[in-house]
């Protein structure tokens, strides 16, 4: 559908290696998509959502009518216009009222795609007033054991963590731990994917609370935390689920050779838990031994040989006779 | 709990079931059951203080490990030059598995002179790797030349000493 565009100049040269696969990827981008009937609930939650996004997020105003479960072409389309991998599209309708579609794509392709309908919802606006800066990492808590049993929710919790995880950094700032998004799902997990019947899912509570340290008397390396909520308060009901093609979730996952972790050769560890190593020394040269200097190898009377073994004898006789013959040679030869 | 100062309250965290952490995503997988009871309930205060309590120990939990993590100091020492003031960890790489947004990219396929190249063994020419030499003696990167450039040891200027010309 997109034409392919050669660049004409250094910096659209330098934007479409931006948008091109590497090794390292850039952090995802999403985007907000109204549908032709999205509420202003939804329009709200939607923005809620994305101010932990920013700057990586991109917010449509205008309506469209998209049904993504039905055909999410267009949606692809807005994907890759924007570079964007992570899609939330706001819609309500009778039967399925104030919901969100959370959707991925691979390689401009929606890879899975899930509907969270919003059962109970309160504004950022509504709590007392605590904003944190743009683009801080939060920390993310995923607690009930649903989480790990129930693929659905494995996928709500995988989408999730793309979303809000942010940036990848290797060194963190501790003055940067400001927020905790809580993601919770009360319930056992022991609930049948394939009954059908979403009602008996558990809701997902999505809470996000702004963190306080006070200095704690018991320890004082490590304080005590404290939280306030600083919204917006969302209950999730899952609705419909697309699960991604196997092939395309392989492919997906696949790491690249270059951050595969490498096994280092010649180095293992013995049963003792020591690091054993084989050192390549060089091929040493016999004829430029220095034997001179070396006491050991120094002719010692039989006497002296009693307790030693015929070993040292033979080594002896080697080492001073491959010297001393070229030396002979020489010598000859003047 | 309001009535015992926050200094006084507790920095530890006891789960039954031992919590996973992700510390390059800062996350934290808590897979223990929750009250149902307080779940279900109507009212909704509870429900809130609940979740909130939940939450606090996650991060409680979290924050524990991360302050576990190595410390490195900002500034040009201390390694990343791009970090200046302030205390700064470690983090590890992510272990939780994410999919890609684009997939592995391909290896170029070789033009035609590199082709060319690589089957006669033509390498490109070694320039001189810049102004810095390692000086043994120091222990330390020199300036080859320039200010207080290594060839300024010999001095520029040496008078002719007419007996050694002769």
């Amino acid at each position: 559908m997109m034409r392919i565009v050669k660049p004409r100049n250094a910096r659209s040269k330098r934007a479409m290696d931006s948008r091109a696969p590497k090794v390292v990827e850039n952090t995802k981008t999403a985007l907000t998509v109204r549908g032709s009937t999205c509420s202003v609930l939804v329009q709200n939650a939607m923005t809620d959502i994305a101010a932990y996004k920013q700057p990586d997020i991109k917010k449509f105003q205008k309506k469209n009518e998209i049904r993504p479960f039905e055909d999410a072409s267009s949606l692809e389309f807005f994907s890759q216009k924007n570079d964007a991998s992570l899609i939330i599209f706001g819609s309500n309708s009778k039967k399925r009222p104030n919901t969100l579609t959370w959707l991925r794509t691979f390689n401009y392709q929606v890879l899975d795609m899930f509907e969270l309908k919003v059962l109970n919802y309160k504004a950022m606006s509504e709590f007392k007033k605590l904003t944190v800066n743009v683009g801080m990492k939060p920390m993310i808590s995923f607690i009930g054991p649903i989480f790990d049993s129930h693929p659905h929710y494995q996928m709500v919790k995988s989408m999730f963590l793309d979303f809000f995880r942010g940036e990848q950094i290797s060194m963190l700032d501790l003055a940067g731990l400001q927020y905790i998004i809580s993601v919770t799902a009360s319930g056992d997990g022991n609930i049948s994917v394939y009954s059908g019947d979403t009602s008996n899912l558990p809701p997902i509570n999505f809470r996000v609370y702004k963190i306080k340290t006070y200095k704690s008397k018991k320890q004082d390396k490590v304080p005590r935390v404290e939280l306030e909520e600083m919204g917006p308060r969302l209950d999730f009901q899952l609705g419909r689920v697309r699960e991604a093609d196997p092939d395309m979730m392989k492919q997906a996952m696949k790491i690249p050779k270059e951050l595969q972790p490498k096994a280092k050769k010649n180095v293992e560890t013995d049963l003792l838990g020591d690091k054993v190593a084989t050192i390549h020394v060089g091929k040493q040269d016999l004829m430029k031994l220095q034997t001179r200097k070396m006491k050991g190898l120094k002719k010692r009377s039989k006497d002296e040989f009693e307790g030693q073994g015929g070993v040292d004898d033979e080594i002896e006789d080697v080492i001073v006779s491959d010297e001393e013959q070229p030396k002979k040679r020489k010598r000859h030869i003047k | 709990m309001s009535t015992q100062s926050i200094s006084d309250r507790p920095v530890t965290v006891e789960r039954a079931i031992p919590v996973t952490y992700d510390l390059g995503n800062l996350t934290i997988y808590d897979t223990n059951m929750m009250d149902s009871q307080i779940m279900s309930s109507t009212d909704e205060g509870v429900k809130e203080a609940y979740l909130q309590s939940l939450a606090r120990d996650s991060a409680q939990l979290l924050v524990n490990q991360i302050l576990a993590l190595p410390v490195v100091t900002g500034g040009r020492t201390g390694g990343d030059v791009n970090h200046n003031d302030g205390v700064f960890v470690k983090l590890p790489d992510p272990t939780t598995q994410l999919p890609r947004e684009k997939p592995v990219p391909v290896a170029k396929p070789l033009t035609k002179w590199e082709k060319f190249a690589k089957q006669k063994g033509i390498t490109p020419k070694a320039r001189n790797s810049g102004n810095l030499v390692y000086d043994e003696a120091k222990g330390e990167w020199v300036k080859k030349w320039g200010y207080k450039g290594k060839n300024q040891e010999q001095p520029w200027l040496v008078e002719v000493d007419e007996k050694a010309e002769n």
